[in-house]
């Protein structure tokens, strides 16, 4: 996929375009680009709470390890 | 004053490359404490020095040799008779301290700890039963001469593959990442799996890391000191006097700015983190492999990405990653770090990527292309797989590539060293285990 703002070696090491990354020269890719960007975040968060909740309804046993001091008290 | 001038940029030029250097070991940290993390109890300390004596072994050989195949080999399997070449060798006066030059010292320091990485990502696929020294012997030819070898091929401003078919691998996801999982799959298929890795029946049983807190730090060592190996693939110029400005610019010559770094591959870590999570369902081991798999697969393009591309790139090759692993288990190969699909699944994903994503850039007479990049995958696996094949076969046959059946099983801290790991009894107190009898009495008992 062409996606280089710059077509000619002249011009690109005169860095006479400022914008270099790929589709700098076309808006609508680049908002594209963002907006799926920010599609894939949303999708990780529904992940993210799914996972938290998928141990709902588990009973967890959390054991402490005994104190080597003993029971002082 | 103009001399003044020059002198200050070539010694800011040296600082910079100087402290990348140091910055890098922060990545060999890491992969020792990740590995060691990874290990079970009774390997720790033999994973943890293999990891220290692959930066010694390659030092000597990469000063010797390593430093001169980058610059004669640039044009092909002919050594070149060049300037540079010759200044390249051990003996030339360029390699030592020289008041006139500020600069080859610190390129030199910045490449070796490039060789560095590419041993270490072979070190942790063959861990617990590989010998040390056949590891070493690999080890230094893989970060010496092969490694070394396809950089010439692709990664210098006078490689073939460059000049002649565009290929443009910015942060060297080909000839780091991608030639050292190939060498280590070449490896891998002679040193064959850990014992009871699989079950009879030939179904990969889960070998968990005996610290997993310790291999997740390691791998948040190794994402600091991978910004400075990325900072030091740029290349840093002075100007002529009365020649315009000088950029940033890639090992290609291309021009650059050193933010690229800062955006793309901060964002190329969130996505490969974020695509490892959801692909691996919540597995913390892959998900911060994840974050490793999604900084390289944006490598070959770090300079050209807009951000939010390379931040999809880094998700997909996250998610990749994990599919990668889970096959290469199934197909027998016990990668016990899952290097060749972090480093080798998101190599060769980070230089298709920048053919799929990223065409159309000059390269001095030629263009980025994804023809160039197909090329540039089948030469960085060929350069990689056949000589780590090849060598480790000869090993094996030699009967000299791995460990025995009875040191395997009673660990090699024991086997090899004499040392007694220490093991917590779950409390988080130091119990029995502690107190192993000596190797001779634990043939064929695994103690972990």
């Amino acid at each position: 996929m062409n996606s280089s703002p710059v077509t000619t070696w002249s011009e690109f090491d005169s860095r006479s375009m400022e914008a270099m990354f790929t589709f700098a020269d076309q808006p609508m890719v680049v908002s594209g680009i963002c907006l799926l960007a920010a599609v894939v975040v949303g999708w990780f968060l529904v992940a993210a709470f799914r996972f938290d909740s998928h141990g709902e309804g588990e009973t967890v046993t959390v054991s402490e390890p005994p104190d080597p001091q003993g029971d002082a008290s | 004053m103009e001399g003044d001038a020059r002198l200050f940029a070539e010694k800011t030029i040296e600082t910079f490359y100087f402290w990348t250097g140091v910055l890098m070991w922060l990545i060999h940290a890491g992969f020792m404490i990740y590995e060691a993390g990874v290990a079970r109890q009774k390997n720790v300390l033999m994973t943890m020095m293999k990891n220290l004596l692959t930066c010694a072994v390659i030092t000597p050989a990469f000063f010797l040799f390593g430093w001169w195949i980058y610059y004669a080999f640039q044009g092909g399997i002919v050594p070149a008779d060049t300037q540079a070449a010759s200044d390249a060798l051990p003996w030339s006066d360029r390699m030592g301290p020289n008041l006139k030059d500020n600069i080859t010292g610190v390129f030199w320091f910045a490449f070796l700890l490039f060789s560095f990485t590419t041993a270490s990502i072979m070190s942790g696929a063959a861990i617990e039963r590989i010998r040390l020294g056949a590891y070493l012997l690999l080890a230094m030819i893989l970060g010496s001469v092969v490694w070394i070898l396809a950089a010439a091929w692709g990664w210098s401003d006078g490689a073939w593959l460059y000049k002649r078919f565009g290929f443009h691998d910015w942060g060297a996801g080909g000839c780091v990442h991608t030639v050292a999982a190939a060498f280590t799959l070449g490896v891998l298929l002679n040193l064959g799996p850990r014992i009871g890795k699989y079950d009879e029946q030939g179904r990969p049983q889960s070998i968990p890391p005996h610290n997993l807190p310790m291999t997740m730090l390691g791998l948040m060592l190794i994402f600091t000191g991978f910004y400075a190996f990325y900072a030091a693939c740029a290349v840093f110029g002075v100007a002529e006097p009365g020649a315009p400005p000088e950029p940033w610019r890639s090992i290609y010559g291309t021009p650059m700015t050193l933010g690229s770094l800062a955006f793309t591959v901060t964002m190329g870590f969130a996505g490969g983190a974020m695509g490892a999570f959801i692909v691996s369902k919540g597995d913390p081991y892959w998900t911060i492999s994840g974050g490793l798999a999604g900084m390289i697969s944006i490598a070959s393009g770090v300079d050209v990405y807009h951000p939010a591309l390379g931040y999809l790139i880094g998700f997909a090759g996250g998610g990749l990653v994990v599919v990668v692993g889970d096959r290469l288990e199934r197909c027998g190969i016990d990668d016990a770090v899952g290097a060749i699909a972090v480093h080798g699944g998101a190599g060769v994903w980070s230089m298709l990527a920048m053919g799929l994503f990223a065409s159309g850039y000059p390269q001095h007479e030629n263009v980025t292309s994804l023809t160039g990049q197909l090329v540039g995958i089948a030469v960085m696996i060929g350069v990689g797989l056949v000589p780590g094949y090849l060598i480790s076969l000869a090993l094996s046959r030699a009967g000299l590539l791995r460990v025995s059946p009875d040191a395997e099983l009673a660990g090699l801290d024991v086997a090899d060293l004499g040392v007694v790991p220490i093991v917590l009894d779950g409390t988080g107190h130091q119990g029995q285990a502690a107190a192993i009898p000596p190797y001779e009495h634990q043939s064929g008992k695994p103690q972990s």
